[in-house]
């Protein structure tokens, strides 16, 4: 929403540049403002609505009740499953940084050849289906798979190690892999965005490489750190398939939660209920991150 | 001026190649204390690698550069007393105008009160006292081209290295940001070096002009012996504009493609051979046919082919009877309103404006080869 308004703030500006009669900013606008309306307004306000509803064997019952928020609140499994969620999103998102930081800025400030290759390589993998890369981490994760194989083999453990797979730990690990590229695109873009001469300057001006790297490279990368910051958060707090494929129980999140009132338990008021609030801790989140960074420098980098 | 001091900047014997292409090969060049150097070249002729190495983001292949007479060349930039205006500003976008000018005093952990007071200086000095809350972003071209200094200069270096900095301005702005960059070294006194490939920027500003090409010195001198006493074809031609006419020359006397005896500057003597004569625009003076030459003028004999009206001059443009063509610039007096395409005319210049270059090697009308006969 944050950057909702940010982005009309840029309609004045355009119709400044080139004078043109009101209306047709008007007019400009329409088929934005007419995808919101269609594709995120109409079904929030479905959710919304919906929440209100209550699930019986008959089918849903329409008239108004408050009976999903108070389900909500008068069982506390929900609010620490989502305390869960914010947790494993947010060190995912920060291990994503910490990874992609690095490769970035080595993709864009020292390699001078090979740049476009380096970049299709890193993300080769990327071109199968995240379904088969998640399930990937299976063979190598489990009982019998290629880390304990090697560990047995070599004589670190002398039984296999079953805090691998099936648990928070695995859950994490795999989507830190699975959204790398959201992480390392936005950040490797700005980065390649910072003019070579700004790193002269500061040299000149006396700033050590370290010094140059945290007084101007770290501060006009800041957009896209938080841009992907905010995508990867966005997708880890919702994500469902990697914790169902390779979270056991007690790597369960909130995204399974949700996923099993559309299926199993066909219980959509009740999940959408439970999206409304996934949706407003997000939104939470990123009102967090826009008070640091501006979303229009995120968004709009000139 | 040049005795008894120590140079600002030495480069000695610099080498410099990219992926086997050789930028620069054995440049020498001394900057003295106080002086406003340009170096002057083409795109390509290695005058930027060469500001590189002095600043220090560069390293030479082989060489040395020395500041204020100590040995520079494995000092990185950011420890060297010298300072850099770039091309494009590079202005830091995300701090206030202040904050940039206050950036190398803060390195160098100069106290709060006292970056306070040099940079609202340096603002005053380039006539932007009052700019240091504003955002870079929010500045013209030539604003962000003082600030620029200003954050240099700042810094009180030994050499101030300036890259084509007036290139991204329009030309009015250009012009009085050269008076300014003028004024601001004669009032801080501090060595600029200035590469530029703007032929009048270099003879307005500089003391001392470098002229470069393919990565070597073509020439070094005041903006007035590199005009008057071109060293090669390349530089008479790179800088100002130049008639170039077919010689001659046997047993020592030079002749033009007419077969007229060419008088030369005193004590020149011509190389045996084809030769290169140059004579500048400006130097030629129009007569009509039969009009007598002096002792030591040369005449040419030509049909004038167009007339151009600029205003304070006027360029007549004319062919001689062996075809080359030439270029004249009169001022009112020499144009007679008799002067029309087609008429019959006599160029004559003085004998001390001829420049005589043997034709070894001449290429498409230009020669490194070529050399001032003295």
């Amino acid at each position: 929403m944050a950057n909702l308004g940010s982005l009309s703030a840029e309609g004045p500006k355009l119709a400044a540049a080139r004078p043109r009669p009101q209306a047709f900013l008007g007019l400009q606008l329409a088929p934005t403002a007419l995808l919101l309306a269609l594709f995120m307004a109409a079904p929030l306000a479905v959710m919304f609505g919906m929440s209100f509803f209550r699930a019986t064997i008959f089918g849903l019952e329409t008239t108004p009740s408050l009976g999903n928020y108070e389900k909500l609140v008068s069982d506390p499994l929900y609010g620490l499953l989502l305390l869960k969620s914010l947790r494993i999103s947010l060190t995912v998102t920060v291990l994503v940084l910490l990874i992609s930081y690095p490769v970035a800025y080595w993709l864009a400030k020292m390699v001078t050849r090979w740049r476009t290759a380096l970049l299709l390589l890193i993300f080769a993998p990327y071109w199968v289906n995240y379904v088969i890369r998640t399930y990937a981490w299976m063979p190598l994760l489990g009982r019998t798979g290629v880390v304990n194989s090697v560990l047995l083999a070599t004589g670190v453990i002398d039984r296999p190690l079953d805090m691998l797979l099936f648990n928070e730990f695995s859950v994490q690990l795999v989507m830190v892999y699975v959204y790398l590229p959201f992480g390392i695109v936005p950040i490797y873009l700005s980065l390649d965005r910072i003019d070579d001469n700004l790193l002269r300057a500061s040299a000149d001006l006396g700033a050590s490489p370290w010094a140059s790297f945290r007084q101007v490279v770290l501060p006009l990368s800041a957009p896209g750190l938080a841009g992907a910051a905010m995508t990867v958060f966005v997708l880890a707090i919702g994500a469902y398939v990697t914790p169902r494929l390779v979270g056991g129980p007690s790597g369960i999140m909130y995204g399974n939660l949700i996923a099993d009132q559309f299926g199993a338990s066909f219980n959509w008021s009740w999940g959408a209920t439970l999206s409304l609030v996934l949706a407003l801790a997000a939104l939470a989140v990123i009102a967090l991150v826009a008070r640091r960074v501006p979303l229009a420098k995120v968004f709009l980098q000139s | 001026m040049k005795l008894l001091r120590r140079p600002d900047l030495e480069l000695i014997g610099i080498d410099k190649g990219f992926r086997g292409k050789q930028v620069l090969r054995r440049v020498s060049l001394e900057v003295q204390p106080g002086e406003f150097i340009a170096v002057l070249g083409p795109s390509g002729s290695g005058k930027s690698t060469l500001l590189k190495i002095a600043a220090g983001f560069e390293q030479p292949d082989s060489g040395t550069v020395r500041l204020q007479g100590e040995d520079v060349t494995a000092v990185p930039p950011y420890r060297r007393n010298i300072n850099t205006v770039f091309q494009n500003y590079a202005l830091f976008p995300h701090m206030s105008v202040f904050d940039n000018v206050a950036y190398g005093l803060r390195r160098k952990k100069v106290k709060p009160a006292e970056v306070t007071q040099r940079v609202g200086e340096a603002l005053a000095l380039v006539g932007l006292a009052s700019f240091g809350p504003r955002q870079p972003e929010t500045l013209s071209g030539g604003e962000q081209q003082r600030i620029a200094l200003a954050r240099a200069l700042v810094n009180r270096p030994a050499v101030l290295l300036l890259d084509e900095p007036l290139s991204a301005l329009d030309l009015k702005i250009r012009r009085r940001m050269q008076g300014e960059l003028k004024r601001i070294h004669e009032e801080v006194g501090t060595t600029f070096l200035f590469v530029t490939h703007d032929q009048e920027e270099a003879v307005v500003l500089a003391d001392r002009i470098t002229v470069m090409r393919d990565g070597g010195l073509e020439q070094v001198g005041t903006a007035r012996e590199i005009y008057d006493r071109p060293a090669t074809p390349f530089v008479a031609d790179f800088v100002g504009e130049m008639n170039w006419l077919r010689g001659q020359a046997e047993g020592g006397v030079a002749r033009l493609a007419d077969g007229n005896a060419l008088h030369l500057p005193e004590g020149i003597a011509p190389p045996a051979g084809a030769l290169r004569v140059g004579v500048r625009p400006e130097r030629l003076r129009i007569a009509a046919v039969g009009a007598t030459s002096g002792a030591r003028e040369n005449a040419l004999a030509a049909t004038i082919t167009r007339i151009t009206f600029q205003g304070p001059s006027t360029v007549v443009e004319a062919r001689t009877e062996t075809g080359e063509a030439i270029r004249c610039l009169c001022g009112p007096a020499d144009v007679a309103g008799a002067l029309l395409p087609g008429s019959a005319i006599l160029c004559l210049w003085d004998a001390e404006a001829t420049l005589v270059f043997d034709a070894a090697g001449a290429e498409n009308g230009l020669t490194r080869k070529g050399e001032l006969v003295e």
